[in-house]
């Protein structure tokens, strides 16, 4: 058989194609519109582009009035608020079993904190800038008792964008917003594509050595060099409002480049009332030693969902028993007061 | 370089793109032998070398066994090509498993084989080129096949990629006999290697990989399940196994009809057995089949009288249960079937008075038989590994076989994750089944479209596209029978 001969028989089946094709994008258009496929809608966003619509909900999240995740935030009981990138956010999981929730959960166990909630201002695709400017934005509006803030080198990707960007990105935004009003399929299907860019490439590249660079002290270097002004904003911003920061540092299989980030980081907040610094190694998800390879095939298998990077359940329920130990160690919720910094 | 991978779609894109420009089938041997050890290089490009000798020496000894009449000196070649190939196989895959078990042994008189252990690395599709190239030695022996003279032509059979890594386990007498002529590639053949494919990619990206997401974090707390949610996670595996292993053989199947081969049927209904021989009829035909030929008929079969009959399907059940692993899971497994299979011989195997069971018999038998393969399914998917404080490994298949079976103990309910399991096997489960059914009935596969009415075609392949689009994996997860 030839090429050519291919090329003729696929032209025969043309209408076939045509019609599987046909079915399936207006099964795919009908099922989006339906509770159980909807997907979040973005809005624009001055200064970060693009942001989940506040007042939506898909199958497994709610993005509240205020554009966070999980339930409405009633902002005259008392706060603590975590900004993060999709990790924290809770890629995958349902609202309930968010860190944010858990921890939520375990705080209400002690008696005087029954009123205490913990507010996701996290987003995906949110690196430090971003979550120096939702936490501003939260800060300016509302009085928040602690403020914890996600750190990982897998953030380095997330830069700030120039200002000049911003329009761009804004415009974007509204152009698939105007898109989606028509076909919501469509959409889903470029994204769907888009996912699949980085194997394609990856077949071309050097992947391997992807691998190693996030590993290595100099990308924790970059990283601090690009990225650790808005760390300090975050602490400037946070005492102002004379409110707690912590920073959170997720670091599963040790990697240097974290280290770097730990140790200019603890630099950074010596001295600084109210700053802290947790760090979230092998030994604390209870990782058996080895090397890095043998580290991430472990987390993988058990702290993260299994066709995905991100955390799952027992990772998230870790998480919060984690953050809720770290309180009660720095004193931040004696007994009989509820104060929300350590004695 | 995984069927599901963007990888292997530019590989076999291009290859096919030469492939069909070459004017004659010599050159498209060749080329098709330069590709089979690119892609298997491509998993490792060292044991290309290993597969590399072992072909040399099976070549040579057909060609002996070809040259030399007297049975003693045919049998020397055939002993030399069958150990070589088995010494190989043996070393990479068994050693390891040896030494464990040699270890645990001693372990109560304070002796160690620690010093003995290295550190191998299991060549891929050992397990499946190996037991090919048995079939070539062997027919040539009992004189079923000549040795062929032209070394690329034999290289080909052992390396031939579409069905290198994970079978089906092809005779070297029928692909020998599709490699030395002219392949014609018509429109038919066209369409339906790529539904094949199709169907096969479907089933591993959407079915397989989604039931794996939900049926392994039930078997790593195996410990705490209860008796429903344990039942659940096997009847997931078996579907599981069936969707992964089975839509590598469609996808094999596929891309070798689209070069012009034909291989042979690897499942056909599995679950539809009503029996245990009947089950082994279905599942890993390929497999079943060569161990009928190359094993359980040559230890003598059912010709030696009773006694030897049931050894015999002891023995091959259980070297066909090693043959999937070095753990005493798959012994155990082998040793199930086996003796399921000697039980139902000694009932009678089946045989009936009447000419057809009615279709409630008929159910009654699918279903007795099913549960039957759920408990083998059990034994097989059970490999817990325990790390013990000083870095060794330990086996604790049994422990957590035995806590599947005794999970009745705590409680009988379904959690939330056991009943999204339920639904995932009622929604991948009873339509895969029910198109089986109607494949059947009209004496065809699932795998085939030709049997299928136009409208529901298009129909399947618009829910085939719409699930992958949705549900579909999105990562390349490797096929489970790549690790035999």
């Amino acid at each position: 058989m030839r090429i050519s001969q291919i090329a003729r028989c696929l032209y025969r089946m043309k209408w076939y194609v045509f019609c599987v094709l046909g079915v399936a994008t207006l099964a795919g258009e009908v099922y989006l519109r339906l509770p159980c496929g909807r997907q979040l809608e973005y809005q624009p966003d001055p200064d970060l582009g693009g942001v989940f619509r506040p007042g939506q909900s898909s199958s497994m999240v709610t993005v509240n009035r205020d554009g966070h995740r999980g339930k409405d935030t009633d902002w005259l009981r008392p706060v603590l608020l975590a900004v993060g990138d999709s990790q924290s956010w809770g890629s995958g999981v349902p609202d309930a079993d968010v860190w944010t929730a858990r921890l939520e959960d375990f705080l209400h166990e002690k008696p005087d904190l029954g009123a205490i909630q913990v507010v996701n201002a996290s987003h995906p695709g949110h690196g430090p800038y971003h979550q120096f400017v939702r936490m501003r934005r939260v800060l300016e509006a509302h009085k928040v008792r602690a403020v914890l803030v996600r750190v990982s080198i897998e953030d380095r990707r997330f830069t700030a964008p120039r200002p000049e960007e911003l329009p761009r990105l804004v415009a974007e935004v509204e152009w698939r917003q105007q898109v989606r009003s028509v076909t919501k399929f469509l959409p889903f299907v470029v994204n769907k594509a888009k996912e699949q860019l980085p194997s394609m490439a990856a077949v071309f590249g050097p992947k391997q050595m992807q691998t190693t660079a996030v590993r290595s002290e100099e990308a924790g270097r970059k990283m601090w060099e690009e990225q650790s002004r808005w760390w300090e904003r975050m602490i400037e911003v946070a005492a102002e409002h004379n409110t707690s920061l912590v920073f959170c540092i997720h670091d599963p299989t040790d990697l240097p480049s974290s280290a770097v980030l730990a140790a200019n980081l603890a630099k950074q907040i010596e001295g600084r009332k109210n700053v802290f610094l947790l760090r979230l190694g092998s030994k604390a998800y209870g990782l058996r030693a080895g090397n890095t390879d043998a580290l991430w095939r472990e987390y993988r298998s058990r702290f993260t969902l299994f066709h995905d990077d991100h955390g799952n359940q027992a990772q998230h329920e870790l998480v919060a028993r984690t953050l809720f130990a770290f309180f009660q160690d720095k004193g931040f919720f004696p007994a009989g007061q509820p104060s929300y910094r350590p004695q | 370089m995984l069927f599901n991978s963007w990888q292997f779609v530019f590989f076999f894109l291009t290859v096919y793109a030469v492939y069909l420009l070459l004017p004659r089938y010599r050159w498209q041997n060749v080329f098709l032998l330069a590709v089979s050890y690119l892609f298997y290089a491509a998993w490792d490009w060292r044991f290309c070398f290993l597969m590399m000798i072992t072909t040399v020496i099976d070549y040579f000894c057909g060609l002996g066994m070809g040259a030399w009449t007297q049975k003693r000196t045919r049998r020397i070649f055939l002993i030399i090509s069958v150990c070589s190939n088995l010494g190989v196989l043996g070393f990479f895959k068994y050693y390891k498993f040896f030494l464990s078990s040699l270890d645990t042994l001693l372990a109560p008189t304070g002796l160690s084989v620690d010093r003995l252990h290295l550190h191998l690395v299991l060549p891929v599709g050992i397990s499946f080129y190996t037991f090919q190239a048995i079939t070539y030695t062997a027919d040539v022996y009992w004189g079923k096949l000549k040795p062929t003279r032209n070394l690329l032509d034999f290289a080909l059979v052992v390396a031939l990629f579409p069905q290198l890594v994970a079978g089906p386990i092809e005779r070297a007498k029928v692909l020998l006999a599709q490699i030395t002529r002219p392949r014609t590639i018509d429109e038919g053949k066209f369409f339906s290697g790529c539904w094949l494919i199709f169907w096969g990619l479907w089933k591993k990206i959407v079915l397989a990989d989604n039931l794996a997401a939900l049926v392994d974090p039930l078997f790593a707390r195996s410990g705490s399940l209860t008796a429903a949610e344990s039942y659940l996670a096997v009847l997931g595996f078996a579907f599981q196994i069936y969707c992964d292993f089975s839509a590598y053989s469609d996808i094999a199947r596929g891309t070798a009809r689209l070069l012009g081969f034909e291989l042979m049927l690897n499942f056909n209904c599995p679950y539809f057995a009503t029996s245990p021989s009947d089950f082994w009829r279905r599942w890993h035909i390929s497999l079943s089949s060569w161990l009928r030929d190359y094993l359980y008929i040559p230890l003598g079969g059912s010709r030696g009288g009773e006694r030897k009959t049931y050894r015999n399907l002891m023995l091959t059940m259980v070297l066909g249960g090693l043959w999937h692993g070095a753990a005493w899971n798959f012994v155990w497994w082998g040793l199930y079937h086996g003796l399921i299979l000697c039980v139902w011989r000694f009932f009678g195997d089946g045989r009936q008075t009447e000419a057809e069971p009615s279709p409630l018999r008929r159910l009654g038998a699918v279903l007795f038989m099913f549960q039957f393969t759920l408990f083998g399914w059990l034994l097989f998917r059970c490999n817990r590994v325990l790390t013990l404080a000083d870095g060794r490994t330990r086996d604790d298949s049994f422990n957590q076989i035995v806590e599947m079976l005794t999970s009745f103990r705590n409680g009988w309910g379904l959690t939330a994750s056991a009943a999204q399991l339920l639904g995932a096997i009622l929604t991948c489960a009873v339509p895969l089944l029910a198109l089986e059914w109607l494949a059947l009935k009209r004496g065809q596969t699932a795998g085939e479209f030709r049997w299928m009415p136009r409208p529901v075609l298009v129909g399947l392949a618009s829910v085939m596209v719409f699930s992958w689009l949705f549900w579909g994996v999105p990562y390349a997860e490797t096929f489970i029978y790549f690790q035999f």
